[in-house]
């Protein structure tokens, strides 16, 4: 993911995994949000507005482009 | 237990589930938003529906991390030992407990709200990792640690005037308050204003969206 303000460490990657195994969410539910929106629990990864705002215009340009 | 939005506070989804990820994994809530976004409210109303004290920290320009932790007040000892005074035999009587400290030896799980960190020095929220960490500190002068009793629930908040440094940012869940979108608006007026005619309501919001 190039262009982050703050690129993700090793700390938040699993701090956000385990966000997800306590939501115990499938792969699916994952990959249904896919590149549509924001990761979800995406404040464990993303930690500037600015980075926030970059995954959106991502999201929105993935979604309009399909 | 989990927050919700109350009768006062309209909390987003995206808001909620913020608060909810950053009890469950223990780690600071960072909220940053632009001045009446509603941050410092949030802290209340989180204290409040999960039904914690809150311990409030206000930063300031001059406010160093020391502070939260204890002040050690060297001048009123001497002044009592040129006195005579038997409390200077006693270095506790010279300390002054911080925020931290308080939260540390509430008897229950508290609320910690660190105010506009962002006002502080930038070696502010570095100085605080450690402590808000391993929740504990040392106090050198009486050999003593202080241990959290209980882990609070940690919310930070920022207006953005300055840049937080990586290593602070790694520990904290981040939410950013947006300015609310119209529907948002019309539930916080709603809060504030039960009354308001929804035809005034739109016209006013529509002054301005
Ligand atoms: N989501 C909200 N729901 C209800 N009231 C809100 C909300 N956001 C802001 N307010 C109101 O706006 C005012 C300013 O909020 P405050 O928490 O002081 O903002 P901040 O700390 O971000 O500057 C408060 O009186 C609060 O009641
Ligand atoms: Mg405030």
């Amino acid at each position: 993911m190039p262009g982050l303000k703050k690129k993700p460490s090793t700390s938040e990657v699993l701090d956000w995994l385990k966000l997800i195994l306590a939501e115990d969410l499938s792969p699916e539910d994952l990959r249904r949000e896919g590149k549509a929106v924001l990761p979800r629990l995406h404040g464990a990864l993303l930690k500037t507005e600015q980075d926030v705002h970059l995954f959106e215009r991502l999201a929105f340009m993935a979604r309009s482009g399909r | 237990m989990t927050f919700t939005s109350t009768g006062s506070y309209v909390a987003t989804e995206d808001l909620t589930v913020a608060v909810n990820a950053a009890v469950a994994l223990e780690r600071p809530l960072l909220v940053k938003g632009e001045p009446g976004t509603g941050k410092t409210e949030l802290a209340r109303q989180v204290a409040a529906s999960l039904g914690m004290p809150l311990i409030e920290w206000h930063v300031k320009s001059t406010t160093k991390a020391q502070q939260g932790l204890y002040e050690y007040d060297a001048v009123s000892r001497l002044r009592d030992s040129q006195l005579g005074d038997a409390r200077v035999n006693d270095v506790k009587n010279y300390i002054r407990k911080g925020k931290l400290w308080q939260a540390f030896e509430a008897p229950e799980r508290v609320v910690l709200l660190i105010d506009e960190v962002d006002k502080a020095d930038i070696e502010f929220p570095n100085d605080l990792l450690q402590e808000l960490d391993r929740m504990e500190f040392h106090v050198y002068e009486t050999g003593e640690t202080i241990r959290a009793r209980h882990r609070p629930v940690v919310i930070i908040t920022s207006n953005n005037e300055k840049e937080l440094p990586d290593a602070f940012l790694r520990r904290c869940f981040f939410h950013y308050i947006r300015f609310p979108d119209v529907e948002t608006m019309k539930r916080i007026v709603a809060v504030h204003f039960p009354d308001i005619r929804e035809a005034l309501l739109t016209t006013a919001l529509t002054q301005f969206y």
